[in-house]
């Protein structure tokens, strides 16, 4: 029982992983609690969908129609709900977010419909037994997808020319911009990639749960939320833990104390974390310099 | 500055006046029209339940209308949504108490909402019918508010009883695990359930929950039914998440034959199950293959009209309004008049079989148990 639930909490926090990897991204460029990242991530897997049931896609080529529809909505929300408050103090852009996601939630529901849609069967899920631990075809597929991305995100943050413009424009804004960055690409670019990720994330856990529906991200967007602090926000390898730390409290939680409060156990963990550390597991806690 | 200020006031002032006559205006057409209304959730979580019963109410009023209308009246409808958030029901239920024009009120779809609301109707003296299915609704302190539906109490000793049949002298099984959804419907209808299923000499070996909307990874509670080897899962929930929790039972090899409720009556349950749900069990009021009095037509014309096969909520719904027409027919467009014509309706002849309401308000009708197979909606063929 015990090496099951461990199971059902490793393929948990896995999906909470992938969410939170965007999520944190965002937050460590931008500075912003991008609540909009659930409703991107729904936006994707519907537009996976209708790109796999109404046009009768291949699943590959779904999958990238809806990275791409994600992208295109991630950087008009941007252009048009964050840009105009850019320079204003941070809360107005939070509540920019907020709006931006409610207006997603209905536009999505007038769109597709509020009713829950299925999610075609693509992968033949196969079982794979490690140690005890059991594990699906698309569980791997998530869990890898998570990694890989952890590793490219890492790496084009932390080498490429591109990712030193933005740690520099996350560092200071105006100073980037007197140093000859462009600013504006940066934080679209950033957006971009934000917004793919959410979209890949909401894409797999719809053909995992087999269900898409327009109220899909906001739970989704709360869970990455607490993934992405509990690992130290801001931080792409404490996004994965974090995801994964969550995942399993939540099951081993669901399993031995009582499934009511699931939810609850997940927060109190974030709670006794940011007691411990303040700024997360992997989180950096150096003070900026004034 | 100033200037602009005074103009805004003026104009504020005048809108209140428009706002004032267009009332009055609606008032003097009030013995033209008649407006009854539907407070469902049209958006969250069960925005799909509202859905059907808005379009079934619709039919009805545009049958009506269509055939000249009450007394030469037209019937309007006015659409209020709850969000299925009890927190949200009492403002829509204050907005139509509050609206004179406002005759009756179908809602609402949850439990939790209607027993928000049921005061402010009551206090304002609106009839409603409601679909929810909590006992507590009809406990006798709001003699305004109907219920169309059968309670959770009367639902799963009616589900006990032919689990008990079912399970005992069919299949030989006496192991039940429940998975519930943590709201007054799910709680009511386990805790009854339980009780009618122990008291027939079987044992609930594990209960687990989980909360509507919160999550949709069913697999630690799964995990946990499991190892207790029952050999019978109830499912007090709706088709979304039963639909999931079937699917993810299978995923983790727990293969034991499911029973749910009349909440996962619908043909989405197919839909998002797929083979997963084959061969689950249900209670339903309405069935287009159990015909009563006007049942074909009414599945007829709505699949014509919305290209969409009824389901129960909608069958109970259309119903719902009929009775209201009819009593504005009989009583006269006032609040009075349909509540006593509801106080007093005997067999009226609905397309879910024949509506009568008892004392406590509450409908008295049968069951149909119904089941999926080969990836249809069925009537089961053992019926208790």
């Amino acid at each position: 029982m015990f090496l099951d639930q461990l199971s059902n909490g490793l393929a948990l926090g896995s999906i909470y992983a992938l969410t939170a990897i965007g999520f944190t991204m965002v937050y460590g460029i931008i500075r912003l609690i991008n609540f909009v990242h659930g409703d991107i991530y729904m936006m994707g897997a519907f537009f996976a969908l209708t790109a796999l049931t109404v046009l009768g896609m291949p699943i590959v080529v779904a999958f990238i129609i809806g990275m791409i529809g994600s992208v295109v909505v991630g950087l008009m929300i941007a252009k048009f709900a964050y840009k105009p408050v850019f320079e204003a103090p941070r809360i107005n852009l939070f509540l920019c977010a907020i709006g931006a996601a409610i207006f997603l939630e209905n536009y999505a529901m007038l769109v597709w419909g509020p009713q829950t849609q299925s999610f075609p069967d693509i992968i033949t899920n196969q079982t794979y037994n490690f140690l005890g631990l059991k594990f699906t075809t698309l569980q791997l597929i998530i869990l890898a997808t998570a990694t890989s991305l952890m590793v490219i995100l890492t790496y084009i943050i932390k080498f490429t020319k591109m990712g030193r413009a933005m740690r520099c424009t996350s560092q200071d804004v105006e100073a980037a911009k007197l140093m000859g960055i462009n600013t504006h690409h940066v934080i679209y670019f950033t957006f971009a990639i934000g917004s793919s990720l959410g979209a890949a994330a909401g894409i797999l856990v719809g053909m995992y749960y087999k269900a898409v529906y327009p109220m899909m991200g906001f739970t989704s967007g709360l869970k990455a939320f607490v993934a992405a602090v509990i690992g130290g926000i801001g931080s792409i390898p404490g996004a994965m833990l974090g995801g994964i730390i969550m995942g399993i409290a939540e099951t081993l939680g669901a399993a031995y104390i009582s499934s009511g409060y699931r939810d609850a156990i997940a927060f109190i963990i974030l709670i006794i974390i940011l007691l411990v550390k303040p700024s997360g597991i992997l989180g950096n806690s150096a003070k900026e310099k004034v | 500055m100033k200037k602009t200020t005074w103009v805004l006031i003026i104009v504020m002032i005048l809108a209140l006046f428009t706002g004032c006559t267009s009332d009055k205006d609606t008032g003097g057409e009030g013995a033209k029209e008649i407006y009854i209304a539907s407070a469902n959730p049209m958006t969250g979580d069960s925005a799909q339940f509202g859905d059907m019963k808005v379009k079934a109410i619709q039919l009805a009023l545009d049958e009506v209308n269509d055939a000249g209308g009450i007394n030469g009246m037209k019937v309007n409808l006015l659409v209020g949504d709850d969000t299925g958030n009890p927190k949200e029901a009492p403002s829509v239920a204050q907005r139509f108490a509050d609206d004179k024009k406002v005759l009756a009120i179908i809602g609402h779809w949850n439990s939790s909402c209607t027993l928000a609301a049921r005061g402010i109707y009551n206090d304002a003296k609106m009839p409603v019918i409601t679909d929810s299915v909590n006992k507590g609704i009809t406990d006798g302190t709001t003699p305004y508010v109907y219920r169309i539906s059968l309670t959770d109490t009367t639902q799963a000793e009616y589900l006990a009883e032919y689990l008990a049949e079912y399970a005992y002298e069919v299949m030989g099984k006496r192991k039940v695990a429940i998975m519930y959804t943590s709201n007054d419907f799910g709680a009511g209808i386990t805790a009854d359930f339980s009780r009618v299923f122990k008291e027939k000499g079987g044992e609930v070996v594990a209960t687990e929950t989980y909360h509507e909307g919160q999550s949709i990874d069913f697999t630690p509670q799964l995990t946990k039914l499991k190892n207790q080897n029952p050999d019978l899962m109830f499912i007090a929930g709706y088709y979304v998440e039963t639909a999931l929790i079937a699917q993810q039972a299978q995923s983790i090899e727990l293969d034991v034959p499911m029973l749910g409720t009349d909440g996962i009556s619908s043909d989405e349950l197919i839909k998002l199950g797929g083979s997963a749900v084959e061969g689950i069990a249900f209670t339903g009021f309405f069935h287009p293959d159990v015909k009563h009095p006007g049942t074909e037509e009414f599945v007829k014309s709505f699949r014509e009209k919305y290209n969409k096969e009824p389901d129960t909520y909608a069958a109970l719904a259309y119903d719902s309004a009929k009775v209201i027409l009819k009593a504005i027919e009989e009583k006269g467009a006032t609040r009075e008049g349909i509540k006593s014509y509801l106080s007093e309706v005997k067999d009226f002849p609905g397309v879910a079989g024949p509506i009568s309401f008892d004392e406590k308000n509450d409908v008295t009708r049968g069951i149909t148990i119904l089941q999926v197979k080969n990836g249809e909606i069925v009537p089961a063929e053992v019926q208790p």
